[in-house]
């Protein structure tokens, strides 16, 4: 087995890393805290992959002189030097994410196109790059738009760049979001617990649910082509639609959590996005940190709405591209983004005004069906493949309606899909806090004592049970 | 100040960027694959070195002395040594995928610490030749040589790549 | 007037109530956060204290391997990520309780509806079966080739082969419900199809399937038991040449607390086997057993030191070995050769009435030259016996095989 990445729902995290972090942190005093934050996670960095360090070094350094150029030229008042800082700056950032993640893409196409026979090195993809990447445009950004003063202290910029919890795999918090926790944070017992309980929710979402229904998949989708029936292609779908919400969004709990055990208070990533009733309310609740870093940093600037519907429609159109190449270096995720793309188009121009006359049931199922499909895009390795597999979901191309293996694995995964359903609603944490509410005096302390307790305990046994199982969104 | 700012930063956005190339520049080279053709490889390396203590070793040879599975790779070629007082021993691995490194050169480094306990305190030539031995780990190539010219050989593998 | 006092004075009251209330929700709320925060930290810690407490294992019975021990330091591991990569394994390897957990994780899945572990189905009536793996059509097709070459060359030698069905396919009345299953008796048909005619194969699964309500593969364990290798057997021994072996034999159960590997693999310790040793009723002739990686002999098959470990079907022929030659006081001249995985271990004890000497090869462990064999033993007959699970991945017969060729020049 290669060397991996810690993550957060290992053994050697939360019972080595973790602690140990922990202590050495509050240890420390309070000068030299975020020091001790630097040297945590660039160890965390380093795990798994220790030469991939440089690169996350390099992030660091020249961003922060570039920070540093940009600031001095506008205070100099030369607004065109700090251009310039900008967009080299910019330009060395993408050209870093560029190479390591969509080097094989583009040598691919132009070798197709130009028939040439081109080649390059298959790296291995440094992890977090792009969200740390995401993270330095952010402070480059804001330094140029004057949302914020530039970070003279190289370690504090050390820390924004290279936190722990947000590195792998966000949230992507803008820099203007993070500054002032730089210098003035506090953590006491009350927000360490608030963190501890997100952490150990993201932790049963991920591991308990997550990855149940992970192996289902993992099955289904390794089953050949004929064997597939609409059954079988259904629970293929809904199994993943399930599963990367609880990996995701329980990452990112875990991640928020953590940063918040530490003083740090970030905006929470996920907000139920599966109750949304149109593909736009979707793509507010999901993935929140994305979002808004394209529409605060590439849709804005391009104009927004403001230059009128053609220039509205170009902007929409070129985020959307741009977020479904973020996800991956390939054609389906591209056409995934351009699907929402779309999506989104139809709603906001042609059917705005149907859209409150139809009932909230019927635009949520329609939601929830455009989103799953989405989905069938996002795990299809190819773009065909993924057409191919819709149309199973709806009876095309498929060997039967239902077959043995669709019911095998049906009654494998019904509980944690119905589990996992119901979890994705707000109705649920609605529900616990009534039951908690039922529990009087020192009972209900008892119980946030005991839940706390099983979830935890339950996970343990699977992260035994499993030398190694990837949160998804890691290889961005 | 202003003035050495101008300079410094710009300096130092550049040094970072050099650094970087450099960097790039060698996982570039780790992890080169080459399309070489494992026969011709050998050839190179053989022709260069003095293989008159050795013989061509076969798959269970392989899986005997390293605990390496032949069918995993795009092809393997041992010389071992004829005699067991000698330590002459050529390792040549074509791997199919570049995240069997890591596993090649654990088996390597392991043959290499059981020959150098073997040969502690006997052949002080023998031991010498294993102490200047090249593992060479080139992308998809892993080439290791316990030969009195180990450095030729590493040449001469380099350039077939 | 008195009306608007007590009005606001009752609003006031409610306005206080109603900020009490609030006080005291945030008060709680509070207080909850706190013990979240050392609930967590107690876990953790107390886990931490556990794993340090408990001292280090070197080996784990269940999963049958050397459990990392802490890495060595050096700066180059530390740079190549190996260091790291060994203190990620130590500590997950040297985790309190291991095993345990691992069978906690089974009983959570049981309680879903899954009907799986790690590989192993969870089937009825306790019965745990492997998944039957994809075959390598490529290892297949090379080890297929190398049978057939090796017939050729010594065409004057009976070559028979036999490829043994596991028990999710023998059994699948015993697997989930619509549990997806590999179509081993197409894989059988395919390996059958590719022999050269000089090579008799005996294709065993309509003799197993006639008894497959009996007992006749391990319900924890990955090795059919005696009972289902006696069917084979006399499924077998026309084609070995073997007339008229006797139905009945000497039966002793050696053991009734045999928990076997898929047991290990999937956490589930609900059943236990037991193990029957199955001595031919016409043999008195007598043998003596030579294992060659060891230099010891023995006068019997069994080894009976193997009932205390864990591995029980060990019982047979203590294991695994390169190379085991069995001679018997049998003068008929017939030298059996057998090519075999640990399918064969307790399929031997069925034919040491029939041969002079049988000589057993484990390719996976075997590294010499098995010409010298066929030259220097007069062998007369070999079996290649083998269950289709290891088969269908196995390269090892085929470097073996091979390796004849380089000497007979």
């Amino acid at each position: 087995m290669g060397a991996e990445a810690m993550t957060f729902s290992s053994l050697i995290f939360l019972f080595a890393f973790f602690p140990i972090s922990l202590l050495l942190y509050y240890l420390v005093p309070q000068k030299a805290k975020n020091t001790a934050l630097v040297v945590i996670s660039l160890l965390f960095y380093a795990w798994g992959m220790p030469k991939y360090m440089v690169l996350l070094a390099f992030s660091i350094f020249f961003n922060y002189f570039a920070g540093l150029g940009i600031a001095r030229s506008k205070a100099a008042d030369k607004r065109h030097a700090a251009l310039t800082y900008m967009v080299i700056a910019t330009v060395v950032n993408l050209l870093l994410l560029g190479f390591f993640k969509y080097d094989g893409f583009l040598i691919e196409n132009i070798n197709h196109l130009f028939h040439l026979s081109l080649t390059y090195t298959p790296l291995p993809l440094p992890i977090g790059i792009s969200f740390y990447t995401f993270q330095a445009l952010s402070y480059l950004f804001d330094i140029y738009m004057e949302k914020a003063p530039v970070q003279e202290n190289f370690i504090n910029f050390a820390v924004y760049v290279s936190f722990f919890p947000k590195i792998t795999s966000g949230p992507i918090v803008q820099y203007h979001d993070m500054v002032d926790q730089l210098t003035h944070r506090s953590c006491d017992l009350v927000k360490f617990g608030e963190g501890a309980k997100l952490f150990i929710i993201g932790l049963g979402k991920k591991v308990l649910l997550a990855d149940g229904l992970n192996t289902t998949f993992t099955a289904v989708s390794a089953l050949p082509a004929n064997g597939i029936s609409t059954l079988t292609a259904w629970v293929g779908c809904i199994t993943y639609t399930l599963v990367i919400y609880f990996d995701f969004s329980g990452y990112s709990d875990m991640a928020i959590g953590l940063a918040k055990m530490f003083g740090f208070d970030f905006a929470k990533n996920f907000d139920y996005p599966y109750i949304s009733e149109s593909v736009t309310e979707y793509w507010r609740r999901w993935h929140i940190s994305l979002g808004r870093w394209f529409r605060d940093y590439v849709y804005i600037p391009l104009g927004g709405n403001r230059n009128g519907l053609a220039k509205n429609i170009r902007n929409i159109i070129i985020v959307w591209l741009l977020t479904g190449l973020w996800h991956g270096a390939a054609w389906n995720f591209i056409f995934w983004g351009g699907f929402y793309g779309a999506l989104l188009l139809l709603e906001k121009f042609v059917l705005k005004d149907f859209l409150p006359k139809i009932p909230a049931a019927v635009k949520h199922i329609f939601t929830m069906l455009m989103v799953m499909i989405g989905w069938v895009f996002f795990f299809s390795p190819t773009l065909p493949s993924g057409l191919l597999w819709v149309g199973r979901m709806f009876g095309i191309g498929a060997p039967a309606a239902a077959d043995a293996a669709g019911r095998y694995y049906l009654t494998q995964s019904l509980a944690l899909i119905i589990i996992g359903a119901f979890g994705a609603t707000p109705a649920a944490a609605r529900i616990g806090r009534g039951i908690s509410a039922m529990a009087r005096g020192k009972y209900r302390l008892a119980l946030r004592i005991v839940s706390c307790c099983l979830i935890l305990v339950l996970s343990m046994a699977y992260m035994v049970n499993s030398t190694y199982s990837t949160f998804l969104y890691f290889k961005f | 100040m202003k003035k050495t700012e101008r300079f410094l930063i710009p300096a130092a956005m550049a040094v970072c960027v050099a650094v970087l190339l450099l960097f790039i520049g060698f996982l570039q080279k780790s992890g080169k694959i080459s399309k070489a053709d494992i026969k011709t490889v050998s050839h190179a390396v053989t022709s260069v070195t003095d293989m008159s203590q050795m013989e061509e070793g076969d798959n269970s040879m392989v899986k005997r002395l390293y605990g390496l599975e032949p069918g995993k790779y795009n092809g393997t070629v041992l010389y071992y040594p004829t005699s067991a007082a000698t330590a002459n021993e050529i390792l040549i691995v074509k791997l199919t995928d570049i995240k069997q490194q890591d596993e090649v050169k654990a088996a390597v480094e392991a043959r290499l610490a059981v020959q150098k306990k073997n040969f502690n305190g006997y052949g002080v030539g023998q031991y010498e030749m294993l102490q200047n031995s090249v593992t060479d780990i080139s992308g998809n190539y892993v080439l290791f040589a316990a030969t009195k010219n180990a450095k030729a050989a590493d040449a001469a593998f380099q350039k077939t790549l | 007037m008195i009306d608007s006092d007590t009005e606001a004075s009752g609003k006031e009251t409610i306005e206080t109530r109603r900020r009490a209330t609030q006080k005291k929700r945030a008060l709680l709320q509070k207080r909850l956060s706190i013990l979240t925060g050392m609930t967590l930290l107690v876990v953790v810690l107390l886990t931490v204290i556990i794993n340090l407490v408990v001292p280090d294992k070197s080996f784990s019975v269940n999963e049958n391997r050397n459990l990392a021990e802490w890495p060595k330091f050096s700066v180059q591991s530390l740079l190549d990520g190996s260091y790291t990569t060994g203190l990620q394994s130590y500590v997950s390897d040297q985790f309190f309780g291991r095993d345990g957990w691992i069978t906690f994780k089974l009983k959570q899945d049981r309680i879903k509806g899954v009907q799986e572990s790690n590989g192993v189905y969870l089937g009825k009536d306790g019965y745990l079966m492997e998944k039957p793996a994809e075959p390598d059509n490529s290892a297949v097709q090379k080890s297929i080739d190398a049978i057939n070459s090796f017939a050729e060359k010594y065409n004057s030698v009976h070559m028979h082969m036999t490829v043994v069905p596991n028990a999710a396919c023998v059994l699948s009345d015993k697997l989930p419900k619509n549990a997806p299953v590999r179509d081993q008796k197409a894989d059988l048909a395919n390996i059958k199809a590719h022999l050269n005619q000089q090579v008799s194969f005996t294709d065993v699964t309509s003799a197993l399937s006639a008894h497959k309500k009996e007992n006749i593969y391990y319900h924890t364990d990955h090795h059919w038991t005696s009972l289902g290798a006696s069917y084979a057997f006399h499924a077998m021994a026309g084609g070995l040449g073997i007339q008229n072996p006797p139905k009945k034999c000497d039966i002793y159960t050696v053991t009734n607390r045999f928990e076997g590997t898929m047991a290990s693999k999937s956490g589930c310790y609900d059943y236990q086997d037991s193990i029957e040793v199955y001595i031919p009723k016409n043999s008195e002739n007598s043998y003596y057993v030579t294992y060659e990686d060891s230099h010891k002999k023995s006068a019997s098959l069994y080894q009976s030191a193997a009932l205390k470990a864990k591995d029980k079907y060990t019982v047979f022929l203590g294991g695994n070995h390169p190379l085991v030659t069995i001679h018997t006081t049998n003068n008929n001249r017939k030298c059996l050769l057998l090519f075999k995985d640990s399918y064969a271990n307790c399929f031997v004890q069925f034919l040491t009435p029939y041969y002079e000497e049988i000589i057993l090869v484990d390719p996976r462990y075997y590294y010499e030259n098995v010409g010298k064999i066929m030259s220097g033993e007069n062998v007369t007959d070999v079996l290649f016996l083998y269950n289709l699970n290891t088969f269908a991945a196995d390269t090892d017969l085929a470097d073996v095989l091979s390796s004849a060729k380089i000497t007979a020049k």
